[in-house]
């Protein structure tokens, strides 16, 4: 299962480090306006391979169509 | 500006949320709801938490979790209740019950209408802030 998380701050970073410890679940992507922040904490949560995106509409564009299931804030 | 005191290890300059509210809520049955948030400044021993306060006893999140008036000896007396150890951290649980509810394993802890009710509230706190009146829902 794939999943988004909308929001770089304290709690996306909280949000990523638990779902990095799910097997089930693949972080496809972090949305933050500040990009910077979005990167930072995939780097926290150890997270590789996940899309950043500056605002939730053009991820929805780019992963809805794909298989994404789950989004968390 | 000297340093302020501080929850948060990074630098507060960078730091664009807001920190620290207050809202009181009367509730339709005559009960009252005191809420108060702040996580960034102001470090305080109890980080988050609930406190249910009634006629004859208190429940809270904090030791001890329940203590009620006792008639019979006159007095407030502490309640035993089991305490079942948290298998996951919070937020980690959380998503494990989300997951398994969409999966149709588990029921979701939190329902729509519960969090829409909780949106509600928070938007009525807002409401009220700025326009420094109560909001009625």
């Amino acid at each position: 299962m794939k999943a988004a998380v909308i929001g770089g701050g304290v709690m996306g970073r909280e949000h990523l480090k638990a779902l990095a410890q799910i097997p089930q679940v693949d972080v496809a992507a972090v949305v933050d306006p500040d990009t910077a922040a979005a990167e930072r904490v995939l780097g926290v949560a150890e997270i590789e391979g996940a899309q950043v995106f500056d605002n939730s509409e053009e991820m929805l564009r780019h992963l809805l169509s794909a298989d994404t299931d789950a989004q968390t804030t | 500006m000297p340093k302020l005191p501080s929850n948060f290890d990074g630098d507060l300059s960078e730091v664009s949320v807001e920190d620290f509210g207050h809202a009181h809520v009367r509730l339709a049955d005559g009960s009252s709801m005191s809420v108060e948030g702040n996580w960034l400044q102001h470090p305080r021993s109890r980080a988050h938490g609930f406190e249910v306060l009634g006629t004859l006893g208190v429940a809270s999140d904090i030791e001890p979790p329940v203590q009620v008036w006792d008639p019979e000896a006159g007095e407030v007396a502490t309640v035993e209740l089991p305490i079942v150890e948290e298998q996951d951290h919070r937020t980690l649980a959380e998503h494990k019950n989300f997951l398994a509810a969409i999966h149709g394993a588990d029921v979701s802890l939190v329902t729509l209408d519960e969090a829409l009710h909780v949106q509600r509230n928070i938007d009525g706190i807002y409401r009220s802030a700025e326009t420094g009146r109560e909001i009625r829902l």
